[in-house]
């Protein structure tokens, strides 16, 4: 195995790392006093954090490892899912998408379906994005684990649980701001030691001419140096790309998950969100270079040793990363790539799990458990964040075997509900013909078929599977179909049920603060 | 000099088929996203629709991010 220590030197920077994230968050802790405090950050967040904050609760240790392992096998094309699928949908929320969930003054993207729609969606969402989020938790703590195992020689339990315990620390009493700021420190190391891979595996390869001399005399690397694949491509053919990443995955991502719209929600002003959200486009050009070129400088300098990824086993590829680190970084260096390996952790960790907490205090417990003292629920946020931790620490074993990529898991557990729910929101958002009948039908058919898509993988093998592009292409269709159809037929809702919810609609108030 | 139509049947489906129309579907996205900044109204800027200086402008900042990707693909794609 691709294992090596740490030198005195090296574990004194990660651990000057983990000290200082854990101190910043356990003192920002102070100003918590409200559920407001604690789920949406008192609103004062500033634009450079939460955007900052953006990038890292989306890029994390599973993309470090599996786009690491994805530059490796098909190249260029994974950065996409930072480009197409990332800049375009995120100028879109800033411009056009965020100010609606703004100006409805809400804590969730199910909270706001709720007001539109029913309390039957609203329900229906939080609960899945409460599992997808368990599962999400399951797959960093997978991908951390596989690090710390081949660098630290940390077996699997005892990399899960120093992370659980390091994020737990300052998650759980902190909230939202020490999740931010925090994020905001991770984030530079993040930047700095996936800079120093790059620049040092280039150098040994030889520089760009180097890496593509030698990547384009295999004979299987024809497209590795391309964007834009054959339409006739087996695993990323362009118009999957564009329909599923770009029109569906993304803005669903970027307009509908709860991690992402809860950080600028918490900015201090509906300005600093919108700030925030180009902040994290322009801090998004650099990242797709970062974690896809270490798979590229895999490629070229261990060939010999991990071959051709068509012949892969379980697993193979997230050997990636691990090799080029043990094998690339001296002394010093190596401490800060496990320390910016470990920002990257605790960043996408604390993030999953505070807005885990939020959707399910929000969304599933208040509405159950009316009445109560503000305290009270706070005090349950709380302890939801132990409880998603120790849901994702089992579910992390589950996910191991099935999954041959990390990365790719977590963008299967997506397409399961992203294009249905991109639907809703966009129905809800643009149009005053969309009802609650409608949206429970597109929601139904969406969600179907995904889980009759997807279900191929599993019947008839990996390699008989659809594409997840196309499931999420398609559960979009079938969902906005579906609740079309079904609002058409159904009465449509007065102006005023509608005041400050859809765009064609004036609010007639003033936000909410 | 006639060229034969199935000749030109067949290069009507390589080039729809190949990846030449995709990156021109990619950069279009960029494009039609580029125009659409440029012509967004002011209150969707700035809640107080202020003129602020190009480099506190989110709009310039956003105009750039688009006008990055569309090098890129066309240098990439």
């Amino acid at each position: 195995m691709d294992s090596a220590r740490l030198q005195p030197l090296d574990m004194a920077l990660v651990a000057a790392y983990l000290i200082g994230v854990t101190v910043t968050g356990l003192w920002l802790t102070r100003g918590v006093k409200t559920s407001r405090d604690y789920f949406l950050a008192g609103k004062t967040l500033p634009w450079w954090a939460v955007g900052m904050s953006l990038v890292v609760s989306d890029i994390g240790a599973k993309d470090m490892v599996g786009l690491a392992a994805d530059g490796y096998r098909y190249g260029l094309v994974m950065m996409n899912f930072d480009f197409i699928g990332c800049a375009f949908p995120v100028l879109a929320a800033a411009f056009l998408f965020m100010p609606f969930l703004w100006i409805a003054g809400v804590y969730t993207v199910p909270e706001y379906l709720g007001r539109r729609y029913n309390a039957a969606v609203r329900t229906f969402f939080a609960l899945i994005w409460a599992l997808f989020m368990m599962g999400t938790v399951g797959t960093i703590l997978v991908s951390s684990a596989v690090m710390f195992e081949a660098l630290l020689g940390w077996n699997f339990w005892w990399s899960v649980g120093i992370t659980a315990i390091v994020v737990g620390l300052f998650t759980t009493t902190g909230g939202l701001k020490a999740v931010v700021l925090t994020d905001a420190i991770s984030c530079v190391v993040l930047i700095v030691g996936a800079s120093l891979i790059c620049i040092l595996g280039l150098h040994r390869v030889g520089g760009w001419e180097g890496l593509q001399a030698t990547i384009g005399s295999l004979d299987w690397t024809a497209h590795h140096f391309h964007l834009v694949l054959p339409a006739d491509h087996p695993a990323f053919p362009w118009p999957a790309v564009l329909l599923g990443l770009g029109f569906v995955l993304g803005p669903a991502y970027w307009i509908g998950n709860q991690a992402i719209v809860q950080r600028t929600l918490g900015a201090g002003s509906q300005n600093q969100a919108r700030a925030s959200f180009v902040f994290c486009a322009v801090l998004k050009l650099i990242f797709p270079v970062l974690l896809v070129l270490p798979g590229l400088i895999g490629l070229a300098l261990f060939y010999n040793e991990l071959g051709d990824p068509t012949g892969w086993d379980e697993g193979v590829g997230n050997r990636v990363l691990p090799l080029l680190v043990v094998n690339l970084l001296p002394t010093g260096v190596l401490g800060i790539v496990v320390g910016a390996f470990m920002a990257g952790v605790v960043a996408n960790l604390d993030s999953y799990i505070n807005s885990a907490s939020t959707l399910v205090v929000s969304d599933l417990y208040r509405p159950l458990v009316r009445g109560r003292t503000d305290a009270h629920y706070l005090r349950v946020g709380q302890a939801l964040v132990v409880v998603f931790l120790l849901a994702g620490v089992a579910f992390a074993r589950i996910i191991q075997p099935v999954f041959g990529s990390v990365f790719e898991a977590f963008q299967t557990f997506m397409t399961f509900f992203q294009g249905p729910l991109l639907a809703l929101l966009l129905l809800g958002m643009l149009t005053r013909r969309a009802t609650s009948a409608g949206a429970l039908a597109g929601m139904i058919l969406g969600v179907g078929t995904a889980v009759v898509l997807n279900s191929a993988r599993f019947l008839f093998g990996r390699d008989q599977g659809v594409s997840y592009l196309w499931v999420a292409w398609w559960s979009f269709v079938a969902a906005m179909g579906g609740a079309v159809v079904v609002s058409l037929l159904t009465r449509p809702y007065d102006e005023e049920r509608l005041r400050g919810l859809v765009c064609w609609v004036p609010t007639g108030e003033e936000p909410q603060s | 000099m006639r060229i034969p139509m199935f000749l030109i049947a067949a290069e009507g489906v390589r080039f729809a088929s190949g990846s030449f129309l995709g990156k021109a579907a990619f950069i279009g996205v960029f494009v039609a996203l580029l125009i659409w900044l440029l012509f967004l109204p002011p209150r969707l800027i700035d809640e107080q629709s202020l003129r602020r200086p190009w480099w506190r402008n989110v709009r310039f900042w956003a105009v750039v991010v688009t006008l990055v990707q569309i090098w890129v693909y066309s240098r990439w794609g």
